[in-house]
């Protein structure tokens, strides 16, 4: 066992344990069983919150690592390609025509999200087909064109619709989690095992994929019949996710390039840590949205940049540092 | 034995590759030379089956490759590209053992004689100290060499090469023409794409002429001096003196 492995556990543990003992309201362990509010604040908002900031980070830093490596870029991440906005035009399309669907006792809204980061990805690469070329640089410029044009559909759509719902809008497009109870939890740990199960079964796929478009070639990997199989996958895990928590940008850049910087020998080292440290990432940013000004939350989005943005620069510095 | 014919290859309404026909005979050693722009790179990915859209036939052992998954083609022929870009860091190892992938099954990992093959492969190449570095440490010359050791262990009879001179020093040359010299001698089959003609002529069988996607001479005449006139523009003394100033300009 990998002593870097044991100190990202063990430090991991640590904070998830801690997160739902400290906020607005203090909890010791002995009130957890005898006190009625505080059992149920403890055990029905924070843990289920920590669990779905857990989950919820380690998907998009997930999907993040794929989107890297499919696209041997650490730039291309669903964030950065307009996936992540595609899944949102489709949820803030669904909450301006009151498009619910209930389904397993949960706003269906999430099927929205799904179809919005799949027309996300079918756009990019019927553009890509066009033009013929399935280069990096085809689909990154393709992507970011479809952010643009998404982001703004999303900004007019926000003009038209009445004040409450433009609030309910842009919190959820800073991203936010806040569940009540294990709803979606039981719904998303499903998705969630699927997600890793099948990550860990493509890895030699994704290695090859990341030495380039030749090389896949040349060992017999398909590589764009490959990138389809992964689009697909991405929109539906990360479609569904982003549907509940909104697109939260830096976890999918900022975890695997450290990932990878901390695990260089061992891509399945690499997929682990991504995993862990991911989900520990967004539960803690989660937990300081709830406590650092009290008693508002901020939406945690906003902290994901916020320490996510600097760090992610502090990185590229170091890296680009010890390659010179 | 690879059969190419009447292989024509149109981006737009522009001929990359025009009416090419070739028989290439296993164990033959063959360079692939002419201008830039003349197909070279293109005509080995249609090989290597990365572009499928063409007109013609490409057959590999009596069989059309369009007929080949891909995994079937890569037991086959491996293509070492011009350069080896990796952005992201990558262990040598895992790029050394994706060599086993064609021999892998849908969802599952490589195999314990997999394994063996590659340490095999990492003794005979003397790459233990290169084995758990990220590839982008690595030198064009060894960079070369984790590459060409990927595909012995995958295991092909047809080897492809882009160009695979560029951006070496004197040594790092002079090591990889060994290493070619051995492959040749050990019947693999054998097409590169380079301008270095006067380290290559001494140890190829055949040449192929290209120029603007069509065949200007294929056969075992070496030296013969119209040729390099028609391809080039130039004579043969010239063409060396040029690809010599190439290499003192890139140490």
């Amino acid at each position: 066992m990998n002593k870097k492995y044991v100190l990202i556990c063990g430090i991991g543990a640590i904070i998830l344990l801690l997160i739902p003992f400290v906020g607005v309201i203090k909890i010791d362990f002995n009130s957890l069983f005898n006190n009625k509010q505080t059992s149920f604040i403890f055990w029905q908002l924070r843990v289920p919150r920590t669990i779905l900031g857990f989950i919820a980070g380690s998907s998009l830093a997930l999907g993040g690592m794929i989107f890297q490596n499919i696209f041997k870029n650490s730039l291309a991440t669903p964030y950065t390609l307009g996936v992540s906005s595609g899944a949102a035009l489709g949820v803030v399309i669904a909450i301006k025509l009151n498009l619910s669907i209930s389904f397993l006792g949960l706003n269906g809204v999430y099927i929205y999200g799904f179809l919005g980061a799949l027309i996300a990805i079918l756009l990019i690469l019927s553009i890509a087909k066009t033009v013929k070329s399935f280069s990096i640089y085809t689909l990154l410029m393709s992507g970011v064109a479809i952010n643009f044009f998404f982001s703004s559909l999303i900004v007019i759509i926000q003009y038209l619709v009445d004040f409450t719902q433009t609030i309910s809008i842009i919190r959820w497009l800073i991203g936010g989690i806040t569940p009540v109870g294990y709803k979606e939890i039981l719904f998303l740990l499903p998705l969630y095992f699927f997600f890793i199960t099948i990550t860990f079964f493509l890895k030699n796929e994704l290695i090859i994929s990341s030495a380039g478009d030749e090389f896949a070639y040349s060992k017999g990997l398909n590589i764009k019949k490959f990138r389809i199989i992964i689009f697909i996958i991405i929109s539906f895990v990360l479609g569904i996710l982003i549907s509940f928590v909104g697109p939260i940008g830096f976890i999918g850049l900022i975890v695997p390039h450290i990932s990878r910087i901390l695990f260089k020998k061992n891509f399945k080292s690499i997929i682990i840590a991504t995993i862990i440290m991911g989900g520990l990432l967004l539960a803690f940013t989660d937990f300081l949205a709830r406590i650092l000004i009290p008693p508002v939350e901020i939406p945690v989005g906003i902290i994901t940049s916020l320490i996510g943005a600097p760090f992610f620069i502090f990185v590229l510095i170091s890296s680009l540092k010890n390659r010179n | 034995m690879i059969e190419i014919k009447n292989l024509s290859y149109k981006i737009k309404k522009t001929h990359i590759l025009r009416d090419i026909n070739l028989k290439i005979e296993d164990g033959d050693f063959w360079l692939i030379f002419g201008p830039n722009g003349a197909g070279k790179t293109t005509l080995l990915k249609i090989l290597l089956g990365a572009i499928t859209d063409y007109n013609g036939e490409i057959i590999i052992d009596n069989k059309n490759i369009k007929r080949n998954s891909k995994k079937e083609i890569a037991k086959k022929i491996s293509y070492l590209p011009q350069f080896e870009e990796f952005s992201l860091p990558l262990c040598v190892k895992e790029i050394l053992l994706s060599g086993r992938y064609p021999y892998t099954s849908f969802f599952k990992d490589y195999s314990k004689n997999d394994l063996t093959i590659f340490q095999n492969t990492v003794d005979q190449f003397e790459l233990h100290e290169f084995v758990n570095r990220d590839i982008n440490t690595l030198s064009g010359g060894e960079r070369k060499k984790v590459m060409l050791a990927s595909t012995f262990i995958q295991d092909v009879s047809i080897i492809l090469f882009d160009e695979p001179f560029t951006f070496l020093d004197p040594e790092a040359i002079s090591s990889l023409k060994k290493i070619l010299t051995k492959l040749k001698n050990n019947g693999k089959t054998l097409i590169i794409v380079s301008h270095n003609i006067e380290i290559l002529f001494p140890i190829v069988h055949k040449i192929v002429a290209l120029k603007r996607g069509e065949i200007i001479y294929s056969g075992n005449k070496l030296f013969d001096k119209d040729i390099f006139k028609q391809t080039y523009n130039v004579n043969y003394e010239q063409l060396i003196l040029k690809n010599r100033e190439i290499i003192y300009l890139n140490e």
